[in-house]
């Protein structure tokens, strides 16, 4: 297992090529766009070594027997779902931001059981092959992005039916060593500071679009990979540390737009090439194990924002009022209800056939459905308690100008007791967390809202509820 | 000398402050020694759970436990302030010297 310092050596040694504004940026670590989600990560890697929290941050391999990191785990049980949930809950309390690592964990989880099924039905070998990249994972504490979603172009269209074939990244040769891909993933979570890309088809497939049906892995810094770093809501504060909320985790995972140039990738890293027939399970696994994860790691970070809420009133004098002790209730609710549903998919957790356990679909995307509502009524919320000023607030320079400064700590006073540049931080941590960019992901992160409708339609058999209500009153037909 | 193995569950939403508990165990107990929950020469077993769900994983060890969950020990509803005084007089009776 890797440290969290020693995380942050191994970027040092990879060289991705990443631009920003058209600017290339020459290493990823200390560069003030890319540390904050840097050091989120890392927290991923210092839970394993710090005793409080290592029985969350650590498991032991189903493969070798050794302690290793979560984050490298195949889940064995509903147990071990569980302890995912406990553990990002737990990171995204200490980061109030997104770790990144949880995406690549779910494709690790989704294409070890996927691989094995495709393996006992078309007879290829990529199962072992995936342990044995698994293996690897496991003793280097890889970070890998899971890289999913493609640019997608017209999506009333298939993949081979847009104007670019390009807009869903496929194999366009293969030879005896290996195949070469093509096209793009976007909104690449953590990407520019990940080892290695898990590469999965984004929708299910159909035999006219077999070249799609491409999962491998691939070094973010392999020949033909380019990253274009995406902007954020506030981004231009990444200078200054008040302004930013949090600037030390950052906000969401630092996203990239990746582009796959004729990517060379030898065939021992690709675990499925052409068979369309699996790409939709491999999805569907992905998506679910992603959702899974939403009522966790953001319940986390709402444990904070609904800290900083009850902070802000006692700075604002309002703690008191018996409609903001209600708020804050209702957001604790909204909360925990998003908990109990991650909780419940976990327990409700089946083994699949590779012997990995699986979440309950159903039930993982009834989480993600909730997330895109109540994270935004929780942050609908936030906004009311905090008042207009998360709108409005001077800047840092001011609060600290040598001549603006004595008006701006005269009027932004709140309770006379509270220092001015503590009403200062919490109200940019509020404001931070719970506008733009990060509210955003929480309707998009792990899939649209209606992904998860169409999902909750397929699996709520609905026949059997026809067949309850016919019996209770006589029907027979 | 006491030999104490200390097993934290994971702090997914602690009700109490383990690490720190720990410490002032430590503070009113100088003589003992306190091991990871893994070292094979432990005489007890400190199970710190955040919560009362006590999740912590037990490693394989078969000796006597003092378990505390959030605001119990051994099961026992306790005042936050007095745990490290509960928890320190049940340890201590597991000292051979006693
Ligand atoms: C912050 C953030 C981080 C992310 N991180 C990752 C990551 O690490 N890895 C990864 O793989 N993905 C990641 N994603 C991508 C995420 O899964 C997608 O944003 C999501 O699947 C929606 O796709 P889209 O953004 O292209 O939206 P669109 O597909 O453009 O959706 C916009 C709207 O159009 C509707 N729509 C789309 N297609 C159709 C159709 N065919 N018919 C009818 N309606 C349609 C949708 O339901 C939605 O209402 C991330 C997203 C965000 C915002």
């Amino acid at each position: 297992m890797l440290t969290g310092q020693e995380y942050i050596e191994s970027l040092k040694k990879l060289k991705p090529i990443i631009y920003y504004e058209g600017k290339k940026i020459e290493s990823v670590v200390g560069h003030p766009l890319i540390q904050p989600h840097i050091n989120s990560a890392a927290a991923t890697y210092d839970v394993a070594f710090d005793p409080a929290f290592e029985d969350l941050g650590t498991a032991v391999s189903h493969l070798t027997g050794e302690k290793i990191n979560r984050f490298t785990y195949i889940h064995q049980t509903p147990e071990d779902l569980v302890k995912k949930v406990k553990m990002l809950r737990m990171i995204g309390q200490r980061t109030g931001s997104c770790f990144q690592r949880c995406v690549g964990f779910d494709a690790l989880n989704a294409v070890y059981s996927t691989t094995y099924d495709m393996d006992q039905k078309l007879g290829t070998s990529y199962h072992s092959r995936f342990v044995e990249y698994l293996k690897g994972v496991e003793k280097r504490d890889t970070m890998i992005t899971g890289a999913m979603t493609d640019p997608k172009g017209d999506r009333g269209l298939k993949p081979s039916k847009q104007a670019d074939p390009d807009m869903y990244v496929h194999y366009v040769s293969k030879n005896e060593e290996g195949i070469i891909v093509r096209g793009a993933k976007a909104h690449m979570t953590g990407m520019a500071n990940s080892h290695e890309m898990l590469i999965m088809p984004t929708t299910a497939l159909k035999e006219e679009d077999a070249d799609y049906a491409v999962c491998c892995v691939i070094p973010v810094d392999a020949p033909g990979v380019l990253h274009i770093f995406g902007r954020q809501t506030n981004d231009g504060r990444k200078y200054n540390e008040i302004d930013q909320g949090n600037f030390k985790f950052g906000v969401v995972g630092g996203e990239t737009l990746t582009i796959l140039e004729d990517v060379f990738v030898p065939w021992d890293k690709v675990f499925m090439c052409g068979e369309y027939e699996f790409a939709g399970t491999l999805v569907e696994r992905f998506a679910s194990f992603h959702r899974q994860n939403y009522g966790a790691c953001k319940i986390g970070l709402t444990d904070i924002i609904i800290g900083a809420c009850a902070l802000i009133a006692d700075y604002n004098g309002t703690a008191k009022a018996n409609h903001i002790k209600d708020k804050i209730v209702e957001m604790i609710h909204l909360s925990e209800t998003m908990y109990c549903c991650s909780l419940a998919c976990s327990g409700e957790g089946r083994k699949l056939a590779s012997g990995a356990c699986y979440v309950d679909p159903l039930l993982a995307n009834v989480v993600k459905q909730n997330i895109t509502r109540y994270i935004y009524e929780i942050c609908r919320i936030s906004h009311d308690i905090a008042g207009g000023i998360i709108a409005t607030l001077p800047s840092e320079v001011d609060l600290k100008h040598p001549e603006l400064g004595k008006y701006v700590q005269k009027y932004m006073m709140g309770v006379a007791s509270v220092p001015v540049e503590n009403r200062f931080k919490i109200l940019r941590l509020i404001e931070n967390m719970t506008g733009g960019t990060a509210l955003v992901e929480s309707m998009h992160g792990a899939g649209s809202p209606q992904a998860q409708r169409v999902m909750l339609a397929r699996q709520a058999n609905l026949e059997h509820k026809k067949e309850l209500a016919k019996k209770l009153v006589d029907i027979s037909d | 000398m006491l030999k104490i193995g200390v097993k934290y569950c994971g702090n997914c939403n602690p009700q109490i402050d383990g690490p720190k508990l720990v410490k002032r165990i430590k503070e009113l107990l100088p003589d003992s020694l306190f091991l990871s929950a893994e070292d094979p020469g432990i005489d007890v077993l400190l199970i710190v759970s955040g919560c009362p769900v006590d999740c912590a994983t037990r490693p394989k060890f078969t000796g006597p436990l003092v378990v505390v969950a959030g605001k119990t020990v051994d099961r026992v509803p306790c005042e936050a302030a007095e745990i490290p005084e509960v928890v320190a007089e049940k340890l201590q009776k597991y000292d051979s010297k006693e």
